[in-house]
C-alpha cells in the first residue's frame, strides 16, 4: 500500500524518464544500425522485400572492409531520394528500368561479360538505353531469380541489376577506392 | 543540576549512538542506487555493443527495457529509501546540535502526519492553552510513545525543544516533581514580568530557571 502510493506520488517522474528511455535508446540504436558510406554496401530492390531477412543473409558473405550491408525496397525512401541515390546497387524489372534510368552507371561491354561471362552475348542479357549498356540480367522472366525466399519477383517480368552513379564502391565504374558492389553484385547474377 | 535531573526523568527521543547507524544505512543505500544504474547501463552498452542486423530489434528492445525498469528502480530507492535516510540523518543531527529549550504546557495532536519539505515525517502538535498559537512537531518515526501517550486527547507535558521539534518529553507532574526535588521551580514566561513586581512587593522574588517556560 505504501509502495503504490509512494509511486502515484511520483507517476510522471517515472513517465516521463520511460519517455526519455525510449526517445534516447531509439536514436542511439539508429546510429548503431547505420554506418558511413564507405564502410557499408546498399542494394535497392523493386518491388515486395524481406529487407531484415535478406540483409542477414547478404551479410553472411561480407566483404573486406564492410561492416554492414542493406537491402531495401523502393518503398523505403520515404523521406527523400538521397539514400536511394547514393545506393550501390538496384535490381530493377524491365518494365521499371526506364523511369529509374537516371542514377544508372553506363557498363562497358568488358564489364558486363566479367559479370556475365559467356551469357552476356544472350538475347535480352543486358539492358541497353541509347546504345549504352547499364544493366545485366539477375532473372530471366518466367524464370527464378537470387533469393527467391527474401525477394517477392514478378515472375512475368526480367530483372536486371545496376550499379550507382555514384556508389563508392564501384570501382573503376565511378573511380571509387573499392570495388566491393562487384562481389555483392555476382550473388545476384547467374554463376558463371 | 536541575536541568539535568528534568532530562534525566525525560524520555529522549534523539541519541547519538544512532548517528552511525544512519550512516551505514546511507552508505549502504547509496550503493545500492549506484550499482543499480551501474548495472543498467551496463546491460544497455552490451546491447549496443552485442547488436547485429539479425537481433538488433531484440537488442534495441532490451536497452529500452532495461533502461526503463532499471531507472524506476533508481528513481524510486533514491527518492523513498536514500533521501529518506539522509534527511533523518541531518535532522537528528540538528537536533543534537541544537539549543535546547524547555517547555511545560497542555498539548494536543492536530491532525494526521505531514512531511515537512526536503525533510522528515512530522505529526504536528498544538500547544492547546497557549496564550500565543503555537505550532511543535514531533518525528513520527521516533514519536509513536508520544502519540500513543496523547492519544486523541490533550495532556500537559513537560518537553525539550529544538527549533520547535520535540526531543524530549514526560509527563508534567513527573517533571515537576522532579524540579520541586532539585530545590527549584517553574516560571511563567509570560507572566514573569508582572510576577516578579508582584513577587518582589510582596517580598517572595523566585529566581528565574534558565530557558525555562510555562504556558
Amino acid at each position: 500500500m505504501k509502495f503504490l502510493k509512494n509511486v502515484v506520488s511520483q507517476l510522471h517522474v517515472y513517465v516521463l524518464w520511460a519517455l526519455i528511455s525510449v526517445i534516447f535508446w531509439a536514436w542511439i540504436f539508429t546510429m548503431v544500425n547505420d554506418a558511413p558510406q564507405e564502410k557499408k554496401l546498399v542494394i535497392f530492390i523493386y518491388g515486395p522485400v524481406q529487407e531484415k531477412d535478406l540483409s542477414v543473409e547478404l551479410e553472411k558473405e561480407m566483404p573486406e572492409g564492410i561492416r554492414m550491408i542493406r537491402a531495401h525496397s523502393f518503398d523505403y525512401v520515404v523521406f527523400g531520394n538521397g539514400e536511394l541515390e547514393t545506393a550501390d546497387l538496384y535490381l530493377v524489372p524491365e518494365n521499371e528500368a526506364d523511369g529509374q534510368s537516371k542514377m544508372f552507371c553506363p557498363l562497358t561491354p568488358e564489364v558486363a561479360a566479367s559479370l556475365l561471362g559467356a551469357s552476356a552475348a544472350e538475347e535480352g542479357a543486358l539492358w541497353k538505353k541509347d546504345g549504352v549498356i547499364y544493366g545485366v540480367r539477375a532473372k530471366a522472366a518466367g524464370g527464378s531469380g537470387p533469393f527467391p525466399e527474401q525477394i517477392g519477383y514478378d515472375p512475368a517480368q526480367t530483372y536486371y541489376l545496376f550499379f550507382s552513379s555514384l556508389s563508392v564502391h564501384a570501382g573503376d565504374l565511378t573511380q571509387a577506392p573499392d570495388s566491393t558492389a562487384f562481389e555483392l553484385a555476382r550473388r545476384f547474377l547467374p554463376a558463371r | 543540576m536541575h536541568n539535568k535531573r528534568m532530562n534525566d526523568s525525560m524520555r529522549q527521543l534523539y541519541s547519538a549512538e544512532e548517528i552511525p547507524v544512519l550512516e551505514a544505512r546511507e552508505k549502504r543505500r547509496r550503493a545500492v542506487c549506484l550499482a543499480a544504474a551501474g548495472v543498467t547501463l551496463a546491460v544497455c552498452v552490451a546491447c549496443c555493443l552485442l547488436a547485429n542486423t539479425a537481433n538488433m530489434s531484440l537488442m534495441e528492445g532490451t536497452a529500452i527495457g532495461a533502461s526503463i525498469l532499471g531507472g524506476w528502480f533508481v528513481l524510486y530507492t533514491r527518492k523513498f529509501r536514500l533521501l529518506d535516510t539522509r534527511h533523518e540523518l541531518a535532522h537528528l543531527r540538528r537536533m543534537l546540535d541544537g539549543d535546547k529549550a524547555e517547555l511545560t504546557g497542555e498539548v494536543q495532536l492536530t491532525g494526521e502526519r505531514l512531511r515537512i519539505k526536503n525533510s522528515i515525517l512530522v505529526y504536528p502538535v498544538r500547544l492547546a492553552d497557549a496564550v500565543r498559537p503555537r505550532l511543535l512537531y514531533v518525528s513520527a518515526v521516533r514519536g509513536e510513545e508520544f502519540r500513543k501517550a496523547l492519544g486523541g486527547g490533550k495532556k500537559r507535558l513537560a518537553m525539550q525543544l529544538v527549533s520547535n521539534f520535540i526531543t524530549a518529553w514526560s509527563e508534567a507532574e513527573a517533571a515537576e516533581c522532579a524540579a520541586a526535588g532539585a530545590g527549584t521551580k517553574a516560571e511563567t514566561a509570560a507572566g514573569a514580568s508582572s510576577r516578579n513586581t508582584e513577587a518582589e512587593s510582596t517580598g517572595a522574588a523566585r529566581p528565574a530557571g534558565a530557558g525555562r517556560e510555562d504556558v
